[in-house]
């Protein structure tokens, strides 16, 4: 147990979000006329915090005695946490201070505090997703979930946001438990072990007897990181709480936190529990198929924009945890672990922009509402917003030439290649049915009348988002190699699963 | 070389970004500056691009600039590269050269019109994608530039789209070449079977080394014909093209004349190595070029229409390139492909001119007639000099007049059809050949001899376009005069620098088959006289009957009423098309909606959305909002997968 301070700088980029969150929210105590100074101050620390996470890129390797890992696959996640972040707090201030005849949508917060806390939360997700040790993630999933918790609830004057932050909590809690209870199993059954890799070890070296509550502590802690991404039948909090949160937090939510705590679920199961994927493998390949299933039938039936992105949005962490079963082969580790880095931001980028202009329309409307029937005929009056929607909606729906496409194509052939040709099957038809309620939004914006026309008033930071989010669906699906190869050197760069531990999966395909 | 190659392409592009996006603030004057100042830098480079090349030994004209892998999924490799040899930098002078001309004189022709800056947006983004069709040095590349002129083409044919008739022949133009673009696909897809790869030298590569059966060239060569019938408008799917006169005039001349439509040629001669292990589909290429030249030249002797009597020409010239490319002897298809444009864009500009003024006549006379019918014109000749001289210099090129660029080009195709042992073709191209010189001379005599035969008083308005328009033809009547002397054959002591220069384009094809023709010069001399006879022969019969006995044709026309009226009808092709493929296909397709679509489909898929949404509602009720139901409910999962797990 030595310190070595050249692992500081695998942490620099958490180090950077932690000092500026308190400057905000220190700064905003300090001046008067602070919303664009905190915005643009938060902004450009975001902006740095990118960079450090890309230059750290090269300290590949294990930190404080293997409680983290400052990687290739920390170092991408790192800079698409930053990302999110960055889009989100764009998305945010126009939210938080809304036109004067807008109901009043969002008064009451303050700008600092909202903004710490997203950093904090973002923070978190650093930690989680360079955590190689499970205390590290243990605490990575904490910091994250109770800023997020204060940000479900921030605009304390509406029901329904404390209503979300109250659920969001409780229900998080319970999760938590099982998560603890399954680490303390797995500490219990290793000898003692917490750090993933010399967990990995310790079962390897059991042999064939190992003890049932092993499998105990396994199956608890996926239960954890399920709840984490909202995946069925531990999803129910999605819905309620991505509704009641202020917007911009829903983007931020339903974005980030699926990243980190995928990254953690390849990082323990793939990386520390390969040798019990007979046993886990098939529990997970059910709950994918479960997930993408019931994400996307269920959005077919919303009426609520807002709740129709939410059940997509566990759509789509049942197609990631298709690529997370892939990336448990040690053939494919490579291949998904990529596939997933190139979906997440590909999702991010889509899923922010709609939900940019989901903001931008309720704006738009007196009762501030979230109905799909307000985007119909939005085509005729703003051709611009609704050719950037059709996009997200196209790329979510995976058709090319979009980011979306690349995405599911690259995790859904990492799959294949692994051998889990009936999973896949099942999500390429889950995305057919996906392209149902996705392509509903576009009919509904070029081809049905208008019934109420929405003026949109675009403010210059959400227009930034949407050009932002488009350009880069167009360029990933244009142009999918760079952004594919660096996804790829990233997973090629990461603390990997022990070969010993490799164990063919494919037979687990049923 | 590599650092600029792709800015020959990506500068149109930018032409059409600013005028596409901010062209209605910018102003009529700075629309056509932005415009013409793209086209003409593209035509800067590619001059550059040519001299750099030219700085080559010969064999070494080949660069490729791969500028990044565009897609890579799995075997398949796709790289965006640019590449840059003799075939390339011909077409991307021909290409932008022309386009920089016809866009100057679009200033003048466009004057005035509401779309204005959405034209010459369509414009600019129409030479990005032919740039990017003949510089990619990969099929897929070629297939987006392909596919992106068919797009454009189809927004400019129907640019008045307030118009019905414009709209469906834009439509029209769409539709037929999908099923081209269908063979084209089908082609790729075996060329990627068959070699993995998708880049031309990769293809080329391993067509040198191939040892299995052959036939798989064939059908390769025979669905990327089936593309370029489409794209080059010949038998079969030549339809679209004299439909697609409907768009503005120096539209036709660019994407009618000069450009797209001889894509397919250059797809052809890209692919000779393919070509060249099929015999079998070099022959198929060489006859239905042929039987185009003469068909679309019998249609084009009755015409009246001054637009679509240069549709079926054109129609007809591209039969020749493609007889070229049949007999083996791609540069000459290319040759006339150059001296093609550099004539046909100029005649479509001088009818341009032609319809300008008679339309201003028109408009000045309250008259609404039609301003492209010649048998209301005649006398143009006093009234407009430089578009009657200029019109006369491209008539006499394209009508085979030995000096003039249209002589070389053709008499060369007629020649290698001979000496490549493809007389039957050759003696038919002869016919066609006589058959122009007659229906050109006939347009010119009817257009700008004799007396004007519109309502009196209207002559009076007519006068010589601006000189941004005439310039533009004065241009192009010198290349079509001079166009041809860089190919003056060795049998009448030129240096055929042209076919020399190109040869390198073609090296693995002439590899993989030499072409032994025949080199016999008093045979040479003798196919040469007879082509020249012919198309002597084909003015004096146009003079004839239309300037010295004008009752002659009429008299003809009714002795021979069937004839004509076949004639005059196209052969009742579009008629036929409709009948058979349009009215079946409708009947069918209503049948099939009304049956299969409406009760199986349609029920199959609201069905399947019922159950879904029935399945919907069902987990919906499952979200109550109850915190405890869903803790129940988590439990409930927990329980299943620990048992699972410890049960197992």
């Amino acid at each position: 147990m030595t310190f070595n301070p050249s692992d500081i700088l695998t942490i620099v980029p958490e180090i950077a979000v932690v000092a500026l969150a308190m400057l905000v929210i220190l700064t905003e105590l300090l001046i008067t006329r602070r919303e664009t100074v905190l915005q643009l101050m938060t902004v450009a620390g975001l902006l740095v915090v990118m960079a450090l996470a890309v230059l750290t890129f090269d300290k590949a390797g294990g930190a404080f005695n293997g409680m983290t890992a400052g990687d290739g696959l920390s170092t991408f996640m790192k800079a698409l946490l930053a990302g999110i972040a960055l889009l989100a707090v764009l998305m945010s201030r126009d939210y938080l201070t809304p036109p004067t005849d807008a109901g009043g949508e969002g008064r009451g917060v303050r700008h600092g505090e909202y903004y710490g806390m997203l950093l904090i939360a973002t923070c978190g997700m650093m930690i989680l997703v360079s955590a190689t040790d499970l205390v590290t993630v243990f605490l990575g999933i904490e910091t994250t979930s109770i800023a997020l918790y204060v940000l479900a609830g921030i605009r304390s004057e509406r029901a329904r946001s404390g209503e979300a932050a109250l659920k969001y909590f409780l229900l998080g809690a319970f999760a938590t438990g099982f998560l603890l209870y399954g680490m303390a199993l797995l500490y219990g059954a290793t000898g003692g072990k917490t750090n993933l890799t010399e967990i990995g070890r310790a079962i390897t070296d059991l042999g064939p007897d190992r003890p049932v509550y092993l499998y105990m502590g396994a199956g608890l802690v996926m239960i954890g990181l399920m709840f984490k991404v909202a995946a069925v039948p531990f999803h129910f909090w999605a819905p309620d709480v991505y509704q009641g949160s202020p917007t911009p937090v829903t983007a931020f939510m339903s974005a980030g936190p699926k990243a980190a705590a995928l990254t953690a679920l390849i990082r323990v199961f793939a990386g520390a529990l390969p040798d019990l994927s007979a046993a886990w493998g098939p529990a997970l390949w059910v709950v994918a198929a479960l997930t993408m299933t019931l994400g996307n039938i269920v959005a077919i039936s919303q009426k609520d924009i807002k709740r129709m992105l939410a059940y997509s949005s566990i759509a789509h962490a049942g197609y990631l945890l298709v690529g997370a079963l892939a990336a448990a082969n040690t053939g494919t580790y490579n291949s998904a672990t990529a596939g997933i880095m190139f979906y997440l931001t590909a999702y991010y980028l889509m899923n922010i922009g709609a939900f940019t202009i989901a903001i931008l329309v309720s704006r738009a409307r007196e009762n501030g509402d979230y109905q799909i029937d307000d985007y119909k005929g939005m085509a005729a009056l703003h051709p611009w917003t609704s050719a950037a929607m059709a996009l997200f909606m196209i790329s979510l729906a995976g058709i090319p030439p979009t980011a979306g496409f690349f995405g599911k194509l690259y995790v859904f052939s990492a799959a294949v290649k692994a051998g889990y040709i009936s999973l896949v099957v099942i999500a390429v038809l889950n995305s057919a049915l996906s392209v149902f309620y996705y392509l509903r939004i576009v009919v509904y914006m070029y081809m049905q009348p208008e019934v109420k026309p929405a003026r949109v008033r675009m403010a210059p930071a959400m227009a930034l988002v949407i050009v932002i989010c488009a350009l880069g669906i167009l360029k990933f699906g244009l142009l999918p190699g760079d952004l594919m190869r660096w996804a790829d050197r990233s997973a090629s760069m990461t603390v990997k699963p022990s070969p010993r531990a490799a164990v063919a999966l494919n037979d687990h395909d049923q | 070389m590599s650092n600029y190659l792709y800015l020959i392409p990506l500068v149109p592009f930018a032409g059409f970004i600013v005028n596409g996006l901010f062209g209605r603030k910018l102003g009529d004057r700075a629309v056509g500056f932005i415009g013409c100042t793209v086209i003409g830098l593209a035509f800067v480079l590619s001059i550059a691009a040519f001299v750099e090349l030219l700085g080559y030994d010969p064999y070494q004209r080949h660069i490729e600039a791969e500028w990044f892998t565009w897609l890579a999924a799995g075997k398949l490799q796709i790289p965006f590269g640019m590449l840059l040899d003799p075939l390339s930098a011909v077409m991307i002078l021909v290409v932008s050269g022309v386009s920089f001309i016809i866009h100057v004189y679009s200033i003048g022709y466009m004057h005035g019109d509401r779309g204005y800056a959405r034209y010459f947006a369509y414009l600019n983004l129409f030479v990005f994608f032919m740039l990017l069709l003949v510089l990619g040095n990969s099929y897929p590349l070629m297939f987006i530039g392909w596919e992106g002129v068919g797009l454009c083409s189809y927004l400019l044919i129907g640019f008045w789209f307030t118009d019905d008739a414009k709209a469906t022949a834009g439509k029209k133009a769409f539709i037929v070449n999908r099923i081209g673009d269908f063979g084209f696909l089908v082609g790729v897809f075996l060329l990627f079977g068959a070699f993995g790869t998708l880049t031309f030298s990769g293809v080329a590569d391993q067509v040198l080394l191939w040892v299995d059966p052959k036939t798989v060239f064939f059908w390769i060569g025979l669905c990327l014909f089936i593309g370029a019938v489409g794209k080059s408008a010949q038998i079969p799917l030549y339809v679209w093209l004299p439909d697609a006169m409907a768009g503005p005039t120096p539209v036709s001349a660019l994407i009618h004349a000069a450009t797209m439509v001889t894509a397919g040629v250059y797809m052809v001669a890209r692919n000779s190595f393919i070509y060249v292990m099929s015999p079998g589909a070099l022959e198929i290429v060489a006859w239905v070029g042929v039987a185009t030249a003469l068909f679309a030249a019998t249609i084009a002797l009755v015409q009246n229409d001054i637009k679509k009597v240069l549709a079926y020409s054109t129609i007809s010239q591209l039969g020749y390139m493609f007889v070229g490319c049949g007999v083996g002897a791609f540069a000459a298809g290319i040759s006339h492909l150059m001296t093609h444009a550099f004539f046909k864009a100029l005649l479509f500009l001088g009818a341009g001119s032609v319809i300008h003024a008679v339309q201003h006549a028109y408009n000045h006379t309250g008259y609404t007639g039609d301003p492209q019918d010649i048998r209301f014109m005649g006398g143009l000749r006093g009234k407009m000099p430089t578009t009657y001289w200029t019109f006369v210099a491209a008539t006499l090129a394209i009508a085979g007049v030995p000096g003039l660029s249209g002589f070389f080009s053709k008499d060369e195709i007629i020649w290698k059809s001979f000496a490549n042992g493809h007389s039957a073709v050759g003696i038919i191209a002869m016919i066609a050949a006589l058959l122009t010189a007659f229906y050109m001379f006939r347009l010119v005599y009817m257009t700008f001899h004799g007396s004007w035969r519109g309502r009196r008083g209207q002559e009076d308005h007519l006068h010589e376009s601006p000189g941004v328009m005439t310039l533009p033809l004065t241009v192009l009547g010198v290349l079509s005069i001079i166009g041809g002397w860089i190919m003056i054959p060795h049998a009448l002591h030129g240096g055929a620098w042209f076919e020399k220069f190109l040869e390198p384009s073609f090296a693995v094809a002439d590899e993989i088959a030499p072409m032994h023709g025949s080199h016999s010069l008093p045979f040479e001399y003798t196919i040469m006289g007879i082509s020249v006879l012919l198309a002597i022969s084909g003015i004096l019969w146009a003079r004839a009957w239309y300037i010295q006995n004008p009752e002659a044709p009429k008299k003809l026309a009714s002795r021979f009423k069937v004839a004509y009226q076949l004639l005059l009808n196209k052969y009742y092709v579009d008629e036929a098309y409709n009948f058979a493929v349009v009215e079946t296909t409708l009947g069918t397709a209503d049948g099939l909606w009304k049956f299969f679509d409406v009760k199986i489909v349609d029920g199959l898929v609201n069905g399947v959305a019922a159950l879904m949404g029935w399945l919907g509602s069902i987990f919906r009720r499952l979200q109550t909002g109850l915190v405890s139901n869903y803790a129940l409910m988590m439990t409930v999962g927990v329980v299943i997968i620990i048992g699972y797990l410890v049960w197992r």
